[in-house]
Parts: C-alpha cells; sequence; structure tokens
C-alpha cells in the first residue's frame, strides 16, 4: 500500500509490497493460533479416533491438550484485535481505506468468473487489489473468529453464560462450536489453500504472507485493475510483464503436476460429500 | 573443670534418653504388630491366616482354570482367578464372607443369577453399612430387593477384583465408571454422554471431567422425577455446582442428555446441526468445484499456449 506515495521517478519495482508487517504479524498469529485450535479441537469432536488419542498421547494428556486450545483460542482473538487496532492506527495515519468492501462489481466479477470456469466466457475477469473470493474470505474469517470466539468462551464458562441463558441455548452453541471449527477447517484447506499454496502459480507457497511482497507478474495477472493503476503511478504503460528477468517469474507447474492435483481435489472433495451430504439429509 | 563434667553428663543422659526411647518405641511396634497378625479379633471374619487357609480349600477346585457346572442348556463358570481375588481388597477375607450360604462343601444350596447377586448383595450391606444405606434406598437397590432389573454392588464394583476406586484398576476408577453405567445404561443416555464434552473429556483421561456418577451420585442413584435425586429439577443447579462456580437455576432449563440428531426432543440442537452441516456442504462444493474447474482451465490453457514442436 505504500507505494502509491513513491515518486515517478524511480521504475515500478519487480516486487510490490501487497501486506505491510502488522498485517504480517497478524496473519502469522493466526495461522499458528488456527493451527494448534484445530489440532487440539478435533481431537475433542472425534475422540474415539485412534488418532484423537495419539494427539492426547502428544500432548501427555487431556489437560495439557485443552490448555493449549484455551491458549490458542486468545491468541486467536488477540489477533483479531491487533487487526481492528492496526485498521484504526492505519486510517488514522494514512487515510481511510476501502478496497476490502464489497461492491457491486463483485457480483458481477462472481458470474463472470463462473462463466470463465465453465469456459463460456475466455477471459478472467479483471480484479482490482481483491478478488470476490478474497473479500468473502476475509469477511468469512471475521465471522468465524467472532461464532468461534463467543460460542468457545460460553463453553469455557458454561456457569457465567447461565446468567443469561439456559442450558439449552449453551448445548446449541457446542453444536454450533464443534460444526463451524468444519466449516472453518474446510474453506481453508480446500478453499484458501488452493488460492495460496496449491494453485499451479503459487506452489508450494505464495510469498506474499512471510515478506509481503507480491511479483509484478503476478499482479499483473491477478489483479490487473490495481496493477493498471500503479504502473500510471510509475509512468509504465502497464503491460509490460515480460520485461522481468527470468529467474523472477516461478514457472508455472507442469501439466502432470496438474493433472495430478486434479485427481486428488476430485477425491477429496468427493469423500467429503459423501460423508456430509448424508448427514445433512438423514 | 567442672563445667565440663556436668556438660558431659548431661550430654550422655541425653543420649542415653534418646536411645532408650526409641528401642522401646520399635519394640512396642513390633510386638503390637505380632500381635494384630496373629490375634483372631485383628479383622471381622477372622485373621488372616486362618482366612487364606480356608480360602485355599474353596479355591482347590475353584482356580482350576475352565472349573465349571452345566445347568440346564447354559454353562457356569466357576472359575475364580486366585492372584486377582488376593489382590483385592478383601483379598484377605474368607470367601465365606460373602458366600455365606453355600452349605458347606460339596454345597447343599448352589443358587445362580439374580439369586446368588441377591444373596452375596445382602453380605455387602451388612458390612458397608452406609454405602449400604444409601444403596437400599435408590433406584438400583429398590430394584434389586424387589426382584426386579436393578444393579447389584458387584454390577459396578465386580466381584472378586474390587478395588479402591481411587485406584485406577478399579470398576468404579474415574475414568471407567461411565463406561460400567453404559454396559446398562445404553440407548440415547449413553449416545448423548459419548458426544457431551463431559463423556468426551472423561473418554480422554480428563479426570476433572464429570462422569455419570458426579451427576448422579454413586450409591443413592434415584430417577430424575424424584425430588431429593441429584439431577432433579431443583438440585440439578446444585450438582453442577461440584465443579461449575455458580449453582446457575439456568442450569436445569434444558434436557442433559440430549444429542443433536433427536429431532423431536432436542429440535435446538438439531436445526443448529442442519444449518452447520449445510454450511459445510456449501463449503465444500463452492471452494472444491473452484478449485476443480480452476485445474481444468489451466490445464486446457496450457495445452492452448504450448508451442507444437
Ligand atoms: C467381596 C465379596 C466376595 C468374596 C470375598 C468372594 N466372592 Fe465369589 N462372588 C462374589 C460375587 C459378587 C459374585 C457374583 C454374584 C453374581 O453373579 O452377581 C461371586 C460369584 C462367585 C462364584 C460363581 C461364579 C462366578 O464367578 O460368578 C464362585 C464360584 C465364587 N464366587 C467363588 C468364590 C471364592 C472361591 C472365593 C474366595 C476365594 C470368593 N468367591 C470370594 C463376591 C465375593
Ligand atoms: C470339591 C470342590 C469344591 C470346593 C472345595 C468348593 N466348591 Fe464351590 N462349587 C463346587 C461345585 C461342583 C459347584 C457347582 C455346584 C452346583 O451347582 O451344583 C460349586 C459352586 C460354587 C458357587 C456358586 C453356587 C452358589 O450357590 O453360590 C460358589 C459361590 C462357590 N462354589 C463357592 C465356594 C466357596 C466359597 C468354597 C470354599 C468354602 C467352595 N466353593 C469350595 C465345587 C467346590
Ligand atoms: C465381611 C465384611 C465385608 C463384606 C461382606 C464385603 N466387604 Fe467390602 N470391605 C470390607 C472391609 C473391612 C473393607 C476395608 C478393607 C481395607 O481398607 O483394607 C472393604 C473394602 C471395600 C471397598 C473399598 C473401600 C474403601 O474404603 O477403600 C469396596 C469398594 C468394597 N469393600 C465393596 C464391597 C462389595 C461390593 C461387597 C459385596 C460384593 C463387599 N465389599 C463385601 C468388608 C466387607
Ligand atoms: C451404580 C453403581 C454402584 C453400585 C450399585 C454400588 N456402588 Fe459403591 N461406589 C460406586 C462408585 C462410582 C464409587 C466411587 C465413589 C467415589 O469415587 O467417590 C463407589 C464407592 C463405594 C465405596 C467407597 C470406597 C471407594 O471405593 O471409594 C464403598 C465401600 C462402596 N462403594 C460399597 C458399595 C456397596 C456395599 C454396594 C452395594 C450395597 C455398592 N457400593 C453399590 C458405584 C456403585
Ligand atoms: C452433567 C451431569 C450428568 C452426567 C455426566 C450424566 N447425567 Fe444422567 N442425567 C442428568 C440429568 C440432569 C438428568 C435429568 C434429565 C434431564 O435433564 O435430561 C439425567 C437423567 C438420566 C437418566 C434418566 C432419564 C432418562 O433420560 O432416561 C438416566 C438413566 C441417566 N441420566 C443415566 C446417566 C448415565 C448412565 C450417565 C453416564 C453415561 C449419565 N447419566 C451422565 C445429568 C447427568
Ligand atoms: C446392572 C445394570 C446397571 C448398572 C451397572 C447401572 N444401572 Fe442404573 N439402572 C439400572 C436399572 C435396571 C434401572 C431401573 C430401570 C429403569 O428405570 O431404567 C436403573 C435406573 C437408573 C436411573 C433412574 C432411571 C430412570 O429412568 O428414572 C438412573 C439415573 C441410573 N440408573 C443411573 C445409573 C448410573 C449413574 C450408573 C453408574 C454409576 C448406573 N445407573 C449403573 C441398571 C443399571
Ligand atoms: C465433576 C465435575 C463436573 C460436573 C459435576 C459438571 N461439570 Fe460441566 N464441565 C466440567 C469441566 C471440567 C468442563 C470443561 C470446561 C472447563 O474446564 O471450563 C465442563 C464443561 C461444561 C460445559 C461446556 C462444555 C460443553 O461442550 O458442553 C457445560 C455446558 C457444562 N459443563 C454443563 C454442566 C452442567 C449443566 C452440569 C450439571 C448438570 C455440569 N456441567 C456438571 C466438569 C463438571
Amino acid at each position: 500500500m505504500a507505494q502509491q506515495t513513491t515518486t515517478k521517478t524511480a521504475p515500478m519495482p519487480n516486487f510490490i509490497e501487497r501486506f505491510d508487517k502488522h498485517q504480517r504479524y497478524q496473519h502469522i498469529l493466526l495461522i499458528v493460533s488456527i493451527f494448534f485450535l484445530c489440532l487440539t479441537g478435533f481431537p475433542i469432536k472425534y475422540a474415539d479416533a485412534a488418532w484423537a488419542r495419539a494427539i492426547v498421547a502428544m500432548f501427555q494428556g487431556f489437560d495439557h491438550m485443552f490448555t493449549v486450545h484455551l491458549v490458542s483460542a486468545v491468541c486467536m482473538i488477540l489477533s483479531g484485535i491487533y487487526h481492528i487496532v492496526w485498521i484504526v492506527l492505519h486510517f488514522k495515519n494514512h487515510g481511510p481505506k476501502w478496497a476490502m468492501l464489497p461492491s457491486f462489481k463483485d457480483f458481477k466479477d462472481a458470474w463472470h468468473h463462473g462463466l470463465y470456469l465453465i469456459g463460456v466466457r475466455k477471459a478472467r475477469p479483471q480484479y482490482d487489489r481483491y478478488t470476490y473470493l478474497e473479500k468473502f474470505e476475509y469477511f468469512a474469517v471475521i465471522y468465524g473468529i467472532l461464532l468461534m470466539g463467543l460460542s468457545g468462551f460460553v463453553l469455557w464458562f458454561p456457569d457465567v453464560a447461565a446468567w443469561i441463558m439456559p442450558r439449552w441455548v449453551i448445548d446449541m452453541f457446542r453444536i454450533a462450536h464443534s460444526n463451524e471449527a468444519l466449516v472453518c477447517l474446510f474453506a481453508l484447506i480446500i478453499g484458501h489453500f488452493f488460492w495460496v499454496h496449491f494453485n499451479p502459480d503459487a506452489f508450494p507457497t505464495s510469498s506474499v504472507w512471510y515478506n509481503g511482497k507480491i511479483s509484478k507478474q503476478h499482479l499483473q495477472e491477478e489483479h490487473p485493475l490495481e496493477y493498471a493503476r500503479l504502473a500510471e503511478l510509475y509512468g509504465e504503460t502497464g503491460d509490460n510483464g515480460d520485461n522481468l528477468h527470468a529467474e523472477q517469474v516461478k514457472p508455472p507447474k507442469g501439466r502432470l503436476f496438474m493433472l495430478v492435483e486434479l485427481l486428488i481435489y476430485v477425491a477429496f472433495v468427493i469423500v467429503l460429500l459423501a460423508t456430509f451430504i448424508p448427514a445433512l439429509l438423514a | 573443670m567442672e563445667h565440663k563434667r556436668v556438660r558431659q553428663g548431661f550430654v550422655y543422659g541425653l543420649a542415653g534418653l534418646f536411645t532408650a526411647t526409641f528401642v522401646a518405641l520399635n519394640l512396642a511396634g513390633i510386638i503390637t504388630l505380632l500381635v494384630f497378625f496373629f490375634s483372631p479379633f485383628a479383622f471381622a471374619g477372622g485373621g488372616i491366616a486362618q482366612n487364606e487357609q480356608a480360602n485355599a480349600k474353596c479355591l482347590s477346585c475353584h482356580s482350576q482354570p475352565g472349573f465349571n457346572v452345566v445347568k440346564g442348556s447354559a454353562t457356569i463358570d466357576l472359575y475364580v482367578d486366585k492372584t486377582q481375588y488376593q489382590a483385592s481388597i478383601h483379598g484377605t477375607r474368607a470367601c465365606t464372607s460373602c458366600h455365606s450360604d453355600l452349605g458347606g462343601v460339596p454345597h447343599t444350596n448352589p443358587v445362580y443369577g439374580q439369586e446368588l447377586a441377591q444373596q452375596v448383595n445382602q453380605q455387602c450391606v451388612a458390612c458397608h453399612t452406609d454405602e449400604g444405606k444409601a444403596y437400599l434406598s435408590s433406584i438400583h437397590g429398590e430394584q434389586l430387593i424387589a426382584g426386579k432389573e436393578g444393579a447389584a454392588c458387584s454390577d459396578c464394583h465386580g466381584k472378586h477384583n474390587i478395588q479402591k476406586s481411587s485406584d485406577p484398576a478399579a470398576t468404579t476408577y474415574r475414568l471407567t465408571i461411565s463406561n460400567i453405567c453404559m454396559n446398562c445404561h445404553q440407548g440415547k443416555v449413553a449416545q448423548s454422554y459419548n458426544y457431551s464434552f463431559h463423556g468426551t473429556a472423561i473418554k480422554l483421561g480428563y479426570t476433572k471431567s464429570a462422569t455419570c456418577a458426579d451427576c448422579h451420585g454413586t450409591h443413592a442413584i434415584l430417577p430424575p422425577e424424584n425430588p431429593n435425586s441429584s439431577v432433579s429439577k431443583q438440585n440439578e443447579p446444585q450438582t453442577c455446582a461440584q465443579c461449575h462456580l455458580q449453582a446457575q437455576p439456568n442450569f436445569a432449563q434444558g434436557n442433559e442428555h440430549a444429542v443433536p440428531q433427536d429431532q423431536q426432543n432436542d429440535f435446538p440442537l438439531w436445526i443448529v446441526w442442519k444449518i452447520f452441516l449445510g454450511l459445510i456442504v456449501f463449503d465444500i462444493l463452492k471452494d472444491g468445484s473452484i478449485a476443480v474447474f480452476e485445474l481444468i482451465r489451466r490445464l486446457i490453457n496450457t495445452r492452448r499456449n504450448t508451442p507444437k514442436s
């Protein structure tokens, strides 16, 4: 975001900052806390499974595992608070930015993307700084943290929650907590990980989360409108992805790679649907 | 000089006194132990040595593996594991303290099944009067005494393997007692307990979580409709407050033994469960198909872009 203040005289750098330091810290805090929340939470949901016992054993007993769960939960909430504080300070220092808010264009983009995926339209939608999927994910994370945090505190302190709610509402929160965990997990490993890890252009990982930078070429491909705006700022024409040095652009993975990945995804999705659709309809 | 001698005498005197006391105490201890060990009054039901002799006679037949009796179509196992019995809390007691109605050897009055259970149960109650009193007023005791299906002491504690409940080998140990209850209480009660956080955590070894007996009590178990029951609507908050800091009246507002699968009785849980299953399926369909179609598009695109050589 800082580039927009750069003077016109410098050439556009090959790597552009997408996330600043604080955004990366928030994200890393979120990664670590959610990793441990899943690791220590799913054994409680699937207590009968052998792997659940193995994880409990790894933590040397339920006591420790449960403590890690509660500590990670607090860290997750802290990452949310960090984010809010960061937004407030950032708005104060750099003026408000609303690129993350949904707009009518997102609905058009979603429709367009759908048509592109089934082959009706040949070109991808022209995304701005955030694609409609990224915005969806962002608000899904906010909703997830709020719901998991709220229901988690209800279960952590049921006697306090019982000041204001009857037992059966506490139990509703338990069902929500236990199942929303799966919603989060699948959104992460199928949705989010596809875009930032398994997508052949990003594999094995996008670099944005650790150094905050996105390559010029990547930006041009995935966020052409933002790229165009930046290029104009730097006085470049906006279509010179190919004057990058070859080694700076990661070659997309081969077709065999994509084929294998496709098979894995199809199998995974079929297994999951075969598990959850019968439960839904039962 | 004078002073030194006095001091020396004092020190020797003190040392002598200590030694004498020490020796006396030890002797007293040893004598007490010996007296108790051989005294026929030391333990209810006779001395250990005597009991062991008597038990050896019983075990000469009953500790043979495969020792059994055929009654009609059923084969009844009469084998008693000697080492297990001797390691149990009653291990030094006479077999006859529990089996008092045999009528000697060979037994003239053998009984089995419910009758045997009742017979032994009377003996347990006779020795363990406090637990016995609570038990006799409980649903389990009432049912058993009335000759209906109930639970005998031995259903929860075992028979020849009884241990203190604090011993992890005991059937009534915190982490196992719920399984004992669930031998008999199956169906929704067991299903909901296994699903609940309390049950899950016990299963995974969390001793602070609630067992069936924490909520229902051990011996004075009563149906929830009974106002004296620990789980009646009036008493339930107090029961939860053993572990949860506040006895909230709201704790009694809802079914303890609820499962989301029961649409009729636990509708609020059922509807939340379905909503979230819907979200899960939506998630898989949305993210899964985007990933799959993106990969397909990319495969097609790379083929188009690969220069033919
Ligand atoms: C603490 C009480 C207790 C003592 C002491 C005890 N038993 Fe038992 N015994 C039981 C109970 C309880 C049962 C099972 C009753 C039932 O079927 O519910 C039982 C059952 C039996 C049976 C029937 C088969 C079976 O296993 O169900 C035999 C045989 C037997 N005992 C032998 C012995 C012998 C031999 C000893 C001494 C070494 C002994 N018992 C000591 C409580 C006791
Ligand atoms: C000679 C071998 C023998 C000896 C010694 C013996 N038993 Fe038995 N016991 C049997 C047989 C045989 C049966 C099956 C009797 C029947 O059902 O007709 C039996 C059955 C039992 C039963 C189950 C029936 C019931 O009424 O409870 C118990 C309990 C039992 N014995 C306890 C004992 C005890 C306690 C002793 C020691 C005092 C003892 N036995 C000594 C052979 C023996
Ligand atoms: C002859 C009397 C007698 C009979 C009959 C008897 N017990 Fe006991 N029981 C005792 C005594 C005495 C102790 C304490 C032993 C000790 O602490 O070493 C004991 C200990 C126990 C304990 C462990 C208690 C503790 O405080 O740690 C349990 C549980 C128990 N008995 C259950 C039973 C059951 C169940 C039966 C019937 C199947 C039974 N007892 C029959 C005398 C008896
Ligand atoms: C429904 C199951 C059940 C029945 C039936 C039952 N008990 Fe218990 N009993 C327990 C449990 C569970 C404990 C452990 C309580 C605790 O951990 O504080 C216990 C504890 C005891 C203790 C205290 C010592 C200890 O182990 O900590 C004695 C003694 C005892 N029971 C005797 C009896 C006798 C005698 C009978 C029959 C009259 C009987 N019990 C029937 C479940 C049962
Ligand atoms: C957290 C406390 C708690 C635990 C743990 C618990 N119960 Fe209950 N139980 C209750 C309450 C409260 C009721 C009263 C009915 C209700 O609120 O649903 C009840 C009711 C019952 C009933 C009679 C009502 C019915 O639905 O049939 C049985 C039987 C029962 N429980 C058995 C068990 C067994 C067996 C276990 C262990 C597997 C167990 N309970 C664990 C609190 C508990
Ligand atoms: C040997 C089998 C058996 C065992 C073990 C057993 N129960 Fe029971 N229980 C019964 C029977 C039989 C009844 C009475 C029939 C009925 O009402 O369901 C009963 C009744 C009850 C009731 C009242 C049920 C009602 O519907 O009103 C409760 C509560 C209960 N048991 C709890 C427990 C708990 C807690 C344990 C474990 C500590 C336990 N039971 C162990 C057989 C058992
Ligand atoms: C033997 C102790 C014990 C008893 C009794 C007990 N609980 Fe709990 N319960 C726990 C522990 C430990 C936790 C874990 C939460 C924590 O550590 O804060 C817990 C968690 C809970 C939770 C949140 C977890 C979840 O997923 O449901 C609720 C709600 C709850 N208890 C309700 C009750 C009610 C209602 C009763 C009384 C009928 C009760 N408890 C009795 C020990 C107990």
